[in-house]
């Protein structure tokens, strides 16, 4: 009698996953025919899942995006976490609605703290917008957009209330003089100028140096000893004024009032008057109402002496031969007619230049007069038009060439005018050179003061850091002033309480950082010095609304009226369109100077140099022009997919462009708000679109449809501006993938380095971006395509596995929480499904959940051990052991043949061994999970 | 489906890779704890057991339920393959040798459908109906079944209907027959005996030509007798003729018989009568050729 046959053994049913590949009859062991909600939390055994907890919350739709965001500072909240979640177009903290109008996809979610926030924020970026999100529910956009106007500018006090100089007077000084060099007669000129001659700018002068005033020898030098240039000081010091009488001002404490006399300037608490007595040490009177202040600040200007413009000869015979050009700046307080005197001996040429609003203008030449003896008609350096003057005959004798002439110079607006003079000596005794304005001395400008000032403003959110791009720049302020009021138009984005101003002008060649207001219209008042803000930070112009982008190439038919392009025909404007953007109207380019103010209506500028002055141009006016438009800059395009922050600088990364579907992009360092242009890098061809990526290892990777790079920093010749990055940020490196990234939304990481994403034909893993390997093949091979055969559903004992749809890519997402892989999809019913991927076990089970879920998530933070599960009918609830679902672990085996494939056998019994789970708790870890309670 | 209630554990065994449940009729469970462990054993049809190619389990419980799956384990009968037209082995029955077949005896099943089959001759492959047939096995069921008897070393069951069935054993019926030979020549021997002749000889055979029979003697000439062994009338059943040699002494006495075709010749039914010279008694008789076969018909 034969006995029965069995393995000793048995099938131990140490849970390995299922294998819809092969055969019921052909499945390796530790395969199953079929799973579903299992796992192998035992060794040598199969148990049941955890299981859905009750509601956390509930949202009003499917939810399609969930992470937690935690939050232990003091203003957090009391649990030390929120939970973010997606559902429809809507984000939500936890049950409460804080922003909508996403596309209704899964949501890339970044938690990050922002650079002046305590806080951590969650970053939402969706292919329609992007948002962040603080554990309070405040929310605000990702980003600002820059102001579309520049600040008005008002001088709240000019720096003088009469004629002045302004900064300081240079001297450049030659030892050619033609009468001692090799020519007989003064010919130097300006390159630009038609005169017959040498260009004086092309031989460097022996000598530069600076002083205070116009006014050399004004007595009269010796040739055998050095001119003299008259010094001005300024005197400050603290006061008190009152207008008892008369308009008084009593010396406090600094320097006293000695060195003062009447009709100079004096500046007290930064408004200019007029010295109007001899002032005694102590006290002074000026013309105008004071008030009564109290030690309130002053300063004024006063002769000093002199200093030698070039203390050593130049040649042999001493101080007698050489030639100067003197350059300084007028400060015209008012417009109006100025009558200017030049006194000098030997020869001067001299000039005036305009402003970019302004002009300076002169009577020419009369009777006995001329511009200068060779007939430049431009000042030597800066091409300045000349003022007239005595003739040759009319002015030179056997003792010298001797000038006195006064001219009125009209000037057509308050502000900062240059002035050159062109001065040749040649040993005659007497020799002067001094300029006065209606009979008097130029006195520099009491104290500094702020002159051809710009400004521009940026927005700011005190609560995030996220600065915008700045505005346009104001006009080149004519008017040297010693405050300002800026007038900056308020930001309507609700994150933006601040606007911080910045400042370029003649002592600051960026614009630098002045103060900040609030985010409304009222005036800022800038008082402070060149000195004072120089170390100040610059601006930067990289803060792009996340992310920049290129529209595609547009043209049309506009009218330009009142320097306004109004659209007629064709493509119609983009008020995305960022200041920058080059169009041509006519045939002349133009740069937008801001945004199109809407769809109709556009403004650009272009810039002239006139005179050595640039003149901002507007669109010239004209009907029927067409424009142009071949690369358009485009502000704030979405992208669907942003992973990272990375390690050290933080950076997160985007993909998902439209107008640029192979051009990866990331944010500025540690800035999630700001996207510099420089900041993207085109990767592959549009025709390969990049779809998504991952952090493994404190790096980005970033996988097309059909590849993958590992995105390595580029420590070498990488340069931060404040434009951006000079220089590649990175060093893109093909990790060898030979699978790229299917579905976007599929791909997720583990702690441990592994990269898990979905492949036109499986799942495949990347250990820290290096050759993937599938982990579908074995198992689940046929539940996708190959070769363009569509896989059907796989039947095992009764139940059904629908592969996922991949027509629907936007229901398929990845999620990892501590060595379970979840992919869920749609089938093509449209029903939710859910694989799991037991990391540890490398094998897969079909999880059926009472609820449906659309997504998992883990619970990120410390004493938290729980995964999310987002579900079809809007609640949010934890798997936990112990939970309360209603749910069926099934266990399928595979079908044993005892080796023989084709004898029938005569089964005598069947042994199986059991035991009972540990269930009924609750999780005895905080967070979503083990508070009970709630219905469903 | 049985339930096992303290595990809240469904148990479904099916077969034919999961088309077939178990009915749960046919199911009894038996549980037994120890060692925190729930031993259960499903016993089918009474203890019959299944018959099946495979066998699977589904399990089921609550997931909220908790419980571990540890080991599945079936016993059973390893069963020969259904077959339809496939011939069983050359069977010889463990036995070397010509046979004279009677009959198989089969242990089979044909699920219940009437089979035919028939015995084929190793030796000229000739088919030979078995009487019984067609016939009905009903799950395993040993049967015997005769046919006319042939001769052969070996014989197979074959058939042709296109009927399913699988056969655990078949067992050849036969006698050992002696084998064809065209001359039987034996060594020379004294039977126990001096000087002795040869009186006669009772030869069963079956030849399809005459034989001529020849003693060796070494004391004399050697005698060739021919004539008295004609061809016999079947070639399946012996003819037992005597021959009478002339007179003869010798001391050790040869036998040769040959044919022009092979013959057979029955030792066992053999009479040589030989006496000793001068003796008083009868004549011995002794059996010394021919081929072996049985003594009398087993069937």
């Amino acid at each position: 009698m034969a006995n029965y046959d069995r393995d000793k053994e048995g099938l131990v049913l140490d849970f390995r996953g299922i294998d819809l590949v092969n055969p019921v009859d052909r499945i390796p062991e530790g395969k199953f025919a079929y799973a579903q909600n299992v796992r192998r939390y035992l060794g040598g055994g199969t148990t049941t899942r955890a299981t859905q907890d009750s509601t956390s919350f509930t949202l009003p739709a499917s939810v399609h995006s969930l992470r937690r965001l935690n939050d232990l500072t003091p203003a957090g909240p009391v649990l030390g976490f929120v939970i973010i979640g997606g559902a429809a177009d809507k984000i939500y903290a936890n049950a409460t609605q804080v922003d909508s109008g996403y596309s209704g996809n899964q949501v890339s979610l970044i938690p990050f703290r922002p650079n002046t926030s305590v806080q951590p924020w969650m970053y939402c970026f969706d292919s329609q917008k992007s948002g962040k999100v603080r554990s309070d529910g405040l929310r605000y956009r990702v980003g600002v957009a820059e102001p579309q106007a520049a600040p008005a500018v008002n001088a709240i006090a000019t720096a003088a209330s009469s004629i002045s100089l302004v900064g300081n007077v240079t001297a450049q000084v030659w030892g050619d003089s033609p009468h001692s060099g090799p020519v007989a007669t003064y010919i130097w000129k300006n390159a630009s100028d038609p005169a017959p001659g040498i260009v004086r700018a092309s031989t460097p002068p022996n000598v530069t140096t600076t002083g205070s005033s116009l006014i050399f020898d004004p007595g009269g030098g010796h040739p055998e000893v050095a001119m003299q240039w008259t010094v001005y000081a300024v005197a400050t010091g603290v006061v008190n004024t009152d207008d008892t009488g008369t308009h008084n001002v009593h010396w406090v404490s600094g320097n006293d009032f000695g060195t003062l006399a009447p009709g100079q300037q004096i500046t007290i608490n930064n408004v200019s008057y007029v010295i109007a007595t001899v002032p005694t040490n102590i006290l002074l009177t000026v013309t105008a109402v004071v008030g009564t202040q109290t030690a309130v600040s002053y300063s004024a200007v006063s002769q000093q002496g002199t200093q030698p413009v070039f203390p050593t000869k130049l040649e042999g015979e001493g101080f007698q031969d050489f030639n100067m050009v003197i350059s300084g700046t007028l400060f015209v307080p008012t417009a109006g007619t100025y009558n200017f005197t030049l006194v000098s001996k030997d020869d001067t040429m001299w000039g005036i230049g305009s402003t970019a609003t302004g002009n300076a203008t002169w009577p020419a030449p009369g009777s006995g007069q001329f511009l200068s003896v060779q007939g430049e008609i431009k000042t030597a350096i800066n091409g300045y038009p000349l003022l007239p003057r005595p003739n040759y005959a009319n002015s030179h004798t056997d003792g010298g060439f001797t000038i006195n002439v006064t001219v009125p110079v009209t000037f057509s607006a308050a502000g900062n005018y240059p002035i050159e003079l062109n001065y040749d000596y040649w040993f005659h005794s007497g020799r002067t050179l001094v300029v006065t304005v209606n009979g008097s001395n130029l006195a520099p400008i009491p104290g500094a003061v702020i002159s051809s000032a710009q400004y521009r403003y940026v927005y700011r959110s005190s609560q995030t850091g996220a600065l915008s791009n700045p505005s346009p720049p104001s006009p080149q302020q004519n008017v040297a002033s010693v405050s300002n009021a800026l007038v900056a138009t308020p930001s309507l984005d609700p994150q933006v309480d601040s606007i911080d101003f910045y400042r370029m002008d003649a002592g600051l060649l960026n614009f630098t950082y002045v103060g900040t207001g609030p985010n409304s219209a009222a005036a800022f008042t800038d008082t402070l010095l060149s000195t004072d803000i120089s170390g100040n930070p610059i601006l930067q112009f990289d803060n792009f609304e996340p992310f920049p982008s290129i529209d595609l190439p547009r043209k049309g038919v506009v009218n330009v009226v009142g320097n306004v392009a109004q659209w007629v025909s064709g493509d119609q404007f983009n008020i995305r369109w960022l200041p920058g953007t080059v169009i041509v109207v006519g045939t002349v380019a133009y740069t937008l100077d801001k945004r199109p103010t809407d769809t109709t209506h556009l403004t650009a500028t272009n810039t002239e140099i006139i005179g050595g002055v640039p003149h901002i141009v507007s669109l010239a006016n004209g009907s029927n022009l067409p424009y142009q438009i071949t690369e358009p800059i485009l502000a704030s395009q979405q992208l669907p997919y942003c992973w990272g922050p990375t390690d050290n600088i933080n950076f997160t990364f985007g993909v998902g462009d439209p107008l640029r579907p192979g051009t990866l992009y990331w944010c500025k360092g540690s800035n999630l708000d700001s996207a510099p242009q420089t900041n993207q890098q085109d990767l592959t061809s549009p025709s390969e679109p990049l779809q998504n990526g991952a952090m493994i290892s404190g790096l980005g990777v970033v996988l097309s449809t059909e590849r993958g790079w590992v995105i390595q920093p580029n420590f070498f010749d990488a340069l931060a501006s404040v434009t951006g990055t000079i220089g590649s940020t990175w060093t893109i490196q093909d990790g060898g993938f030979t699978r790229g990234l299917y579905i976007p939304r599929c791909i997720a990481i583990d702690g441990g380095g592994r990269i898990f994403y979905r492949g036109k034909d499986g799942v495949y893993v990347s250990i820290r971006g290096g050759p993937e390997k599938s982990i579908t093949d074995t198992d689940l091979y046929n539940l996708f395509v190959h070769e363009g055969e569509i896989p059907q559903p796989v039947t095992r004992a009764g139940f059904v596995c629908f592969p996922p749809d991949d027509n629907n890519p936007n229901a398929q997402r990845f999620a990892v929480g501590n060595g379970y892989l979840y992919y869920d999809y749609q089938d093509v019913n449209g029903v939710l499904r859910t694989l799991v991927y037991d990391i540890l076990a490398s094998g897969w089970v079909f999880d059926v959940y009472q609820f449906a879920v659309a997504v998992h998530a883990l619970e990120e933070g410390s004493k938290v051990n729980n995964t999310l599960l987002g579900c079809s009918n809007g609640t949010v609830r934890p798997l936990a052991l112990g939970g309360n679902e209603t749910a069926t672990s099934i266990l399928v085996t595979p079908t044993d043949l005892k080796g023989d494939a084709r004898a029938d056998k005569h089964w005598g019994d069947l042994y199986i061994e059991a035991e009972a789970g540990l269930r009924g708790g609750t999780s005895n870890v905080p967070g979503m999970g083990g508070g009970g309670g709630g219905g469903s | 489906m049985p339930v096992i209630a303290d595990l809240q554990l469904t148990i479904t065994p099916a077969t034919g890779l999961y088309a077939n449940t178990v009915p749960d009729s046919v199911i009894v469970a038996s549980e037994r704890t120890g060692q925190g462990r729930n031993q259960i054993v499903l016993d089918f049809n009474s203890g019959d057991g299944l018959y099946a190619r495979d066998l699977g389990t589904t399990f089921q419980w609550p997931t909220l339920a908790g419980t571990v799956l540890r080991r599945w384990q079936p016993s059973l009968l390893e069963m020969p393959e259904t077959v339809y037209a496939r011939a069983t082995d050359w069977d010889d029955a463990g036995t070397p040798g010509a046979k004279f077949f009677q009959g198989f005896v089969i242990s089979a099943d044909s699920y219940n459908v009437a089979k035919t089959f028939l015995i084929e001759s190793q030796d000229d492959h000739s088919f030979h109906a078995v009487y019984e047939t067609p016939a009905t096995f009903n799950q395993q069921q040993e049967i015997a079944f005769s046919c006319d008897p042939f001769i052969a070393h070996a014989a197979r069951l074959t058939s042709t209907d296109g009927v399913r069935w699988r056969v655990w054993k078949s067992r050849p019926v036969f006698q050992p027959y002696p084998e064809l030979g065209t001359v039987w020549k034996t060594e020379m021997v004294n039977f126990g005996m001096g000087w002795q002749h040869v009186r006669l000889l009772n030869i069963p055979y079956i030849a399809a030509n005459p034989v001529t029979m020849t003693l060796i003697f070494d004391q004399q000439a050697n005698m060739v007798i021919s004539g008295q062994m004609p061809a016999t009338a079947s070639l399946l059943y012996p003819t037992k003729q005597k021959v009478i040699p002339s007179a003869n002494k010798s001391k050790l006495i040869g036998f040769q018989a040959t044919s022009s075709s092979p013959f057979r010749i029955f030792q066992e039914m053999l009479e040589v009568w030989v006496g000793p010279w001068g003796r008083t008694d009868s004549y011995t008789v002794v059996r010394p050729f021919g081929g072996r076969a049985s003594a009398g018909a087993d069937v």
